[in-house]
């Protein structure tokens, strides 16, 4: 996907352009149209070598229909303005017989380069722009979680000289503070990934027992759950390992628990179960958080993991900012996964959710290939 | 004559050491601008672990010559001598001349997806606050992956750029040489295939091998 200021910049383009990148029918300018012969010569092919032919040259040139060319870089991308008569002319019997068919077309071709200088300095200005931003985003979310590290290990330290041999005996303060505490960790990565979700993208994947991702989860969201008087179960037995991208994956299952304890009743249970099963002929392993929770219409429903925002009965049932399942389904992408969420029988505004992730399980052969990798 | 008569090879003392002696063993060292937090806390652990601020320290040199199993890296602030990218160059050095390295990105930065290559060619990534528990956990997992006979012979294999016939002779050589408990018979082997790669570094190496091998076997016949 193009950037989105290198996308504007050409969408506002008054020439008409052709991605060197992806050569086809030029796109029509806001000032200079696209003569019919240009659609008609790339539907014959003849035009795509040319352009292709492009990669590297910077200097104006005549293109196989004897308009002229100018390619250009904005932004990252490569571009060529084409489909104009420029002056002083190249020279040539087709570039004549175009000047007279589209008189329109005409262009003192000085202005181009200088059209193309400044369209590729504001792009560059506007992306250094949002970098910094992003940049002083990233950089409170650091600060926080540098100060989050000092409150854990400090936590971690005395739970620790409290009770050597398991620190989870230690005072319940203490270990209820530690908890908190790496909750707040997994809700930075939720916000470092908000704050830049194409990091995504980057899919650096390694074998990992899934259940143990879970099975953490549980345990710190148990401090939560304790709070609300809602009863947090962790079931199966899946020992099962999966390419994991171990940045990220915990978010999926942190969402459907967060979700599932924030909007239970006092007195209410959350399940977690993690299997190995088959999703057709394919061996992957699912987690699924089951609880009750308030009722969505079939609109919210289906807006579920692709809108942020939040269903009207959610809204009154808890605070919350509508972004966790976005963030899932980002994630869920990520690792090729399968997200869903079905809601069982509705009464009084609640109904039974279900939330399911499912993840490949990884091969006998993919996992040896990864281990041999270190 | 264990070698001998089990007919066993390097190749296949590939068993993690006991915690107690993996521990021992195990020399890690940590490469960010400010102290982590826990490293008092990973020493009382009885892990023997390195600090050092940035590149221009004395002893980053130690760091490619072999000295260390496991290196955390941080990103930032840890020195320009590599390249602008500070952690990723220091990381694409340390791949190219010491390949036997493990190194885990440690970082807090984990999402940037302008230091994707950085998270990518590491072996793991261990976030700054991940707690001493799960810190020491993931060292271990890694440290008994890196400790055993068969992972520094690979390494060293791979130093040598080694396959085919001389791999076959090295690894004769080097069971002959863990039979007769000769640390000098493998070192003077590997001697001959070294070609441009660092001394230092292959004799830290073949060490390592030979007495992870000697430790394996010891442990295997008590």
């Amino acid at each position: 996907m193009r950037p989105a200021l290198e996308a504007i910049a050409v969408a506002c383009s008054p020439y008409p352009l052709v991605d060197l990148g992806n050569p086809a029918i030029p796109d029509p300018g806001q000032t200079y149209s696209v003569p019919r012969i240009c659609r008609k010569a790339f539907a014959s092919g003849r035009c795509e070598s040319f352009y292709r032919s492009l990669d590297g040259q910077t200097d104006r040139c005549q293109c196989p229909q004897g308009f002229s060319v100018w390619p250009v870089t904005i932004g990252t991308s490569r571009f060529a303005v084409t489909a104009v008569i420029g002056a002083p002319r190249l020279g040539g019997d087709a570039e004549r017989a175009r000047a007279k068919e589209y008189p329109h077309n005409h262009v003192a071709a000085d202005r181009i380069p200088e059209w193309a200088q400044r369209t590729a300095s504001l792009v560059a200005t506007g992306e250094e722009n949002r970098d910094r931003e992003f940049a002083s985003r990233f950089d409170a979310i650091h600060g926080i979680r540098r100060l989050n590290q000092i409150v854990k290990t400090n936590v971690e330290r005395v739970c620790n000289s409290e009770s050597p041999d398991d620190p989870d005996e230690a005072r319940e303060e203490l270990v209820r503070a530690f908890r908190a505490s790496s909750l707040m960790s997994f809700q930075l990565d939720a916000l470092d990934l908000l704050a830049n979700p194409t990091s995504a993208m980057s899919f650096i994947a390694r074998p990992w027992v899934f259940y143990k991702v879970v099975d953490k989860l549980v345990r710190i969201y148990r401090v939560i759950a304790d709070d609300r008087n809602v009863k947090l179960t962790l079931s199966g037995n899946s020992k099962s390992e999966a390419l994991i991208d171990n940045r990220t994956i915990h978010i999926v299952p942190s969402v459907f628990i967060d979700n599932a304890v924030k909007y239970s009743l006092s007195g209410g249970c959350v399940d977690v179960h993690v299997a190995d099963e088959y999703r057709g002929d394919q061996p992957v392993i699912t987690v699924e958080v089951i609880s009750n929770g308030p009722a969505a219409t079939d609109e919210e429903k289906a807006r579920l993991f692709l809108v942020r925002g939040r269903g009207a009965t959610a809204r009154f049932a808890a605070e919350g900012s509508g972004v966790g399942l976005t963030l899932a389904r980002i994630v869920a992408e990520q690792h090729k996964g399968w997200i869903s969420a079905e809601q069982g029988s509705v009464d009084n505004g609640r109904a039974e959710w279900r939330f399911r992730f499912q993840i490949q399980r990884a091969s006998a052969q993919t996992l040896r290939v990864a281990h041999q990798r270190h | 004559m264990w070698f001998r008569s089990s007919r066993l090879s390097i190749e296949q003392l590939d068993e993690p050491l006991p915690r107690e002696e993996l521990l021992r063993r195990a020399r890690v060292v940590v490469l960010d601008d400010e102290a982590p937090e826990m490293l008092q806390d990973l020493r009382g652990q009885g892990l023997s672990i390195t600090h050092l601020r940035s590149t221009e320290d004395p002893q980053f040199q130690t760091v490619a010559d072999g000295a260390y199993d496991l290196l955390l890296l941080d990103y930032g602030g840890i020195g320009l001598r590599f390249g602008p990218d500070e952690g990723l160059d220091v990381l694409r050095h340390l791949n190219r001349v010491n390949p036997s390295l493990r190194i885990l990105a440690f970082t807090g930065r984990t999402f940037d997806a302008s230091k994707a290559d950085f998270f990518r060619l590491c072996d793991a990534v261990l976030k700054k606050d991940a707690g001493i528990r799960e810190t020491m956990e993931a060292l271990e997992s890694h440290l008994s992956e890196v400790l055993t006979a068969k992972y520094q012979f690979d390494a060293l294999v791979n130093v040598l750029s080694l396959s085919g016939e001389p791999r076959r002779q090295l690894e004769a050589a080097f069971s002959k040489a863990i039979s007769q408990k000769r640390r000098d018979c493998a070192l003077d082997m590997t001697r001959r295939f070294a070609k441009g790669a660092s001394a230092k570094l292959l004799e830290a190496i073949v060490t390592k091998a030979f007495q992870l091998s000697l430790a394996s076997i010891g442990k295997d016949s008590s």
